[in-house]
């Protein structure tokens, strides 16, 4: 198994040096919208080892996106307004985890939903000159929109998201999330200081998410409180981690790229209804497959609770 | 004094709606433990069916109720049997996905089969008024929130004073307890998930009546549904009651009263869940 | 498992390659990104009709440059994350001649970086936000037929005067949606209805498909007001009407503006004079209109009230008539081409001039495009301007 993820690695470097012919743009284009699925997935994947299944990764995309949009709109030189966009992201979360420390499971998940509401609304009702109000703000793109250089970017982003995640799977930090997670309160008995690895957590996942949010604005020019900080975007994050496996790194990432290129393939396949297909095979995967897409490779541990 | 106490019908009669949108959801998480995140998409095929019935056969849609709310039981039986049973025993997330996709594939068949426009009936009472002093409410939704009263009264009626409700509550707090007790598990969580999502549909043809129907306005409900059942306490039927007063009746004076409250409502909305959790969460220590 | 990963990306790039097959190098080739699927696909829908009857003629008549027009209809569900990859397919993959559709102003802004990087022509059929105006500032090759938003809002002045003028009506209250659609500049229409002499003393937003006015309609009832005018969709059109009543609020006329009605309405007591706007009618009486309106129940079957179709359709013929009066695909020589169109459309009469905010980019319709009308019998009837009117203004509602 040692081999798969060196091997992604570079088929994904080599993504917009395939001799697709004319297909080469729209390629790397549709992996560059893979590269910020997955990350997020990834992200929101990364809180979800402590049990926290969070519905706020939106706000958190959302906060990097305005961050680096409204600082890059001041003047602010380009590389240091995205490097706020984490900035930003992180410290709103460690503020949102210390209040919602004593929450759990879906008490846990409305709160954050209910979070991530109010900074949309928030975002819509600030006065048009800070924000854009509902109309939006055009981001100024990174690297001058040049698209090949924003692909391998966009796959520094998501490597430092896979780093993150790895780093924790590799560390004591794994069996204290994984203990949080199927026990707070025994953890907490073993020892595990389970307020500050939470936080951690929390941070982790909400400056990743608002590292993606910045980069992503890139990709999409404009900024608006409607799309910006739907929830679409949190439902997606935590449905592609779903569906390619959770607690792993693999998982979020591989469902990411199987999703997406499914949705692009159905939709040039089927023009109409390939929605509902999409839902199906949603459906399909999670009945067959419980542990995700990754438990294919995983026969051996078909404990979804495992990890990778 | 007379907008304050129109404000406060209003409240009262959007609680209603809320209520009744939310009382099936109530019941499959709360007492079933499924995150049903299709609950807003049987509430549009509820609305849909009521749609149909009205146009083409003139039914009204309040006595399309209990059709509305009849296929729902039977749909959702069959859903329940095709995929949602495979999932109880997995962890939650995956009972989240499932029906996640369940949603999006009603949806998008919604799309497909009627399109996108939303649709409106025309029913005798539709324009009907109740006065009651300075205060004027509609019939339509009065009634709605007459049938979500009943209903979850009615509900919890079931739950606390039948056998049935026993066993649903039995299997509710322990599974494999109530499995060796004897229970058939499987077939009252068919039940019981064949009355919430019935209840979605009942609520589906209610709004219709006020609002129409169309593939995507199960969303904005499932959203404000799951919220205001969290805030009511998972488990607390007659939660929701309050919780839906709660609510509606913060929205209610937002809009009427603070300027630029319009937009400011959905925030108010949020807040207060979120407040109320987070204080929740504290106190008991 | 490495054969199955290898097997998935060849059938994935085989599904890509698909149907539409290695573009054919003969044949003139158009992009149309549309929503067909979303809240937009009542829209979008109805854009794809008026462009596959336009396909018809066309090649009916001879097709483009003496070959058949080809043409890619995809669905960008009004996303710009959706309509980015199809635009840059278009472009590099699809080799078109030619951009068409983009319906909303979000999708409008997004590709403003891939249109700037390969300079295609595009004919843009929607898209109203002074944003997507400014983004393409500069930009040679892009003909904006839809009107932009001061150009819907000069329409709605100008209606505004005619009730004052018939009626001697003068307070409004505004109702918007709280996104784009609706918030866009929604300050300066109020300031300038002021302007005009109106008075404006509410004006609250609300969350589109909410479903619930009560609260906001109560409040308006306090002011003894003319107009109620609201922006925002189809979905509240029933709420808005409907609970005006339940809340004893009686504004003399009811003003939407929202892209679409909800069906049935029309045939619903509740839509008794209602106002909407409309940039076209099946029942306009323009003799371009009847042609369309004749051809269009023959391909279809049926009417349609969506002004998008005919936009659609005359999106694709003009942009196939200036391909084949300049004898070429060449971006310059067909822009300079179409720049010189005056034809009489469904829509009225089109001609493009420098558009406001962005004097390189070419406008076609404006604020003339609008009319106002009223439901009446299950019909709707227009009422403004004088010269679409098939009857008088309903003031009755008192």
């Amino acid at each position: 198994m040692r081999w798969v993820g060196p091997t992604v690695v570079v088929a994904a470097l080599l993504v917009p040096l395939i001799p697709a012919g004319g297909y080469q743009q729209y390629v790397v284009q549709v992996a560059t919208f893979v590269l910020i699925n997955a990350a997020a997935a990834l992200a929101w994947d990364i809180q979800a080892r402590t049990g926290q299944l969070s519905l706020a990764p939106a706000a958190f995309f959302g906060l990097g996106a305005y961050a680096y949009t409204m600082a890059a709109l001041r003047g602010v030189p380009l590389p240091v307004a995205f490097l706020l966009g984490p900035l930003v992201a992180g410290a709103v979360s460690l503020g949102l985890g210390v209040v919602t420390l004593r929450l759990h499971g879906l008490y846990f998940a409305i709160a954050t939903l209910a979070f991530a509401e109010v900074v949309k609304v928030i975002f819509k009702e600030l006065p048009l000159d800070l924000t854009g109000g509902a109309v939006g703000l055009t981001a100024p793109p990174l690297l001058g929109g040049h698209q090949t250089g924003l692909y391998y970017l966009g796959l520094c982003v998501l490597l430092l998201v896979v780093a993150a995640s790895l780093a924790i799977r590799h560390s004591r930090l794994h069996y204290a999330f994984t203990a949080i997670r199927q026990g707070e309160l025994t953890a907490r008995v073993l020892g595990v200081p389970v307020v500050r690895t939470k936080l951690l957590a929390f941070a982790l996942s909400a400056a990743l998410t608002g590292m993606v949010g910045a980069y992503a604005t890139s990709r999409l020019f404009f900024v608006i409180p409607e799309d910006t900080f739907g929830i679409g975007l949190s439902v997606t994050a935590l449905a592609t981690a779903i569906f390619g496996g959770v607690y792993t790194t693999a998982g979020p990432v591989l469902g990411a790229i199987i999703l997406r290129s499914l949705e692009e393939g159905l939709r040039l396949v089927l023009r109409e209804g390939y929605l509902a297909v999409y839902g199906v095979i949603l459906m399909l995967v999670i009945l067959y497959l419980p542990g995700g897409l990754v438990s294919l490779w995983n026969r051996r541990s078909r404990d979804a609770a495992g990890g990778d | 004094m007379e907008l304050f106490l129109q404000t406060l019908a209003n409240a009262l009669i959007q609680s209603g709606t809320y209520a009744l949108a939310s009382a099936g959801l109530a019941l499959a998480v709360g007492v079933l433990h499924i995150v049903n995140f299709a609950h807003g998409e049987f509430l549009m095929v509820g609305a849909f069916v009521a749609y149909w019935l009205s146009v083409l056969a003139g039914i009204d849609p309040i006595a399309s109720l209990v059709p509305a709310g009849a296929v729902m039981f039977a749909a959702s039986g069959a859903i329940y049997h095709a995929s949602i049973r495979r999932v109880l025993l997995a962890p939650e997330l995956n009972a989240l996905l499932l029906t996640f996709g369940i949603g999006i594939t009603l949806q998008n068949l919604a799309i497909l089969v009627f399109g996108a426009t939303p649709r409106v009936v025309h029913t005798a009472y539709q324009l009907t008024v109740v006065t009651l002093g300075p205060v004027s409410v509609g019939v339509a939704p009065l009634v709605t929130l007459v049938v979500s009263v009943t209903l979850l009264a009615g509900m919890y009626a079931v739950l606390y004073r039948t056998g049935v409700g026993k066993s649903i509550r039995a299997v509710a707090q322990n599974r494999t307890g109530a499995h060796l007790v004897g229970l058939d598990v499987d077939r009252i969580y068919l039940l019981t998930f064949g009355i919430a999502s019935a209840l979605a549909a009942i609520a589906g043809s209610m709004v219709l009546v006020r609002i129409g129907a169309s593939p995507h306005m199960g969303f904005g409900f499932v959203l404000k549904a799951f919220a205001i059942i969290v805030m009511a306490g998972l488990g607390n039927l007659t939660g929701v009651l309050w919780a839906s007063l709660v609510l509606a009746t913060a929205e209610a004076f937002v809009r009427t009263y603070v300027p630029g409250g319009g937009g400011a409502a959905e925030a108010v909305f949020f807040l207060l869940i979120f407040f109320t959790l987070v204080w929740r969460s504290w106190r008991t220590a | 498992m490495r054969t199955l990963a290898v097997a998935f990306v060849v059938v994935a790039l085989l599904a890509m390659a698909g149907t539409e097959g290695m573009a054919q190098r003969e044949q003139v080739r158009i992009g149309i990104s549309l929503p067909l699927t979303g809240p937009a696909s009542a829209s979008g829908k109805a854009a794809e009709a008026g462009y596959r009857l336009a396909l018809d003629e066309i090649n009916k008549a001879g097709g483009v440059l003496g070959r058949r027009l080809q043409i890619f209809i995809e669905d960008d569900g009004n996303l710009p994350a959706k309509a980015v990859p199809i635009f840059t397919k278009f472009v590099t993959v699809d080799r078109v001649h030619a951009i068409t559709g983009i319906f909303g102003s979000a999708v409008g802004v997004s590709i403003v970086g891939p249109a700037k990087l390969h300079e295609p022509l595009i004919a843009m059929l929607g898209a109203a936000s002074p944003l997507v105006e400014r983004g393409f500032e500069g930009y040679k090759y892009l003909f904006h037929y839809h009107p932009w938003a001061y150009h819907n809002m000069e329409a709605v002045f100008s209606f505004m005067e005619f009730v004052r003028t018939g009626t001697g009506a003068s307070t409004i209250a505004m109702l918007y949606e709280d996104g784009p659609f609706g918030s866009a500049g929604i300050g300066d229409t109020r300031a300038e209805l002021i302007k005009r002499g109106f008075d404006v003393p509410f004006m609250e937003s609300f969350k589109s498909g909410s479903g619930d006015f009560t609260a906001l309609l109560s409040r308006a009832k306090r002011h003894p007001v003319d107009v109620l005018f609201w922006i925002g969709f189809d979905a509240d059109a029933l709420p808005i009407a409907v609970q005006s009543r339940e809340v004893g609020f009686k504004p003399r006329l009811i003003f939407g503006t929202p892209a679409s009605w909800p069906v049935g309405y029309e045939g619903n007591p509740v839509a008794r004079d209602v106002a909407g706007m409309a940039g076209w009618t099946s029942a306009s009486p323009l003799p371009a209109s009847k042609e369309f309106v004749k051809k269009y129940q023959a391909k279809y079957g049926g009417l349609t009230e969506e002004y998008m179709a005919p936009m659609g359709f005359v999106t694709l013929t003009t942009l196939a008539a200036a391909m084949n009066k300049a004898g070429t695909t060449d971006r310059d020589r067909v822009a300079a081409e179409l720049a010189r169109t005056d034809a009489d459309t469904p829509l009225g009469k089109l001609r493009f001039k420098p558009s406001r905010l962005s004097p390189s980019v070419y406008q076609g319709f404006d604020s003339d495009l609008w009319m106002v009308f009223q439901f009446r019998e299950g019909r709707r009837v227009p009422v403004w301007p004088k010269s679409m009117a098939a009857g008088p203004l309903a003031w009755r509602w008192r």
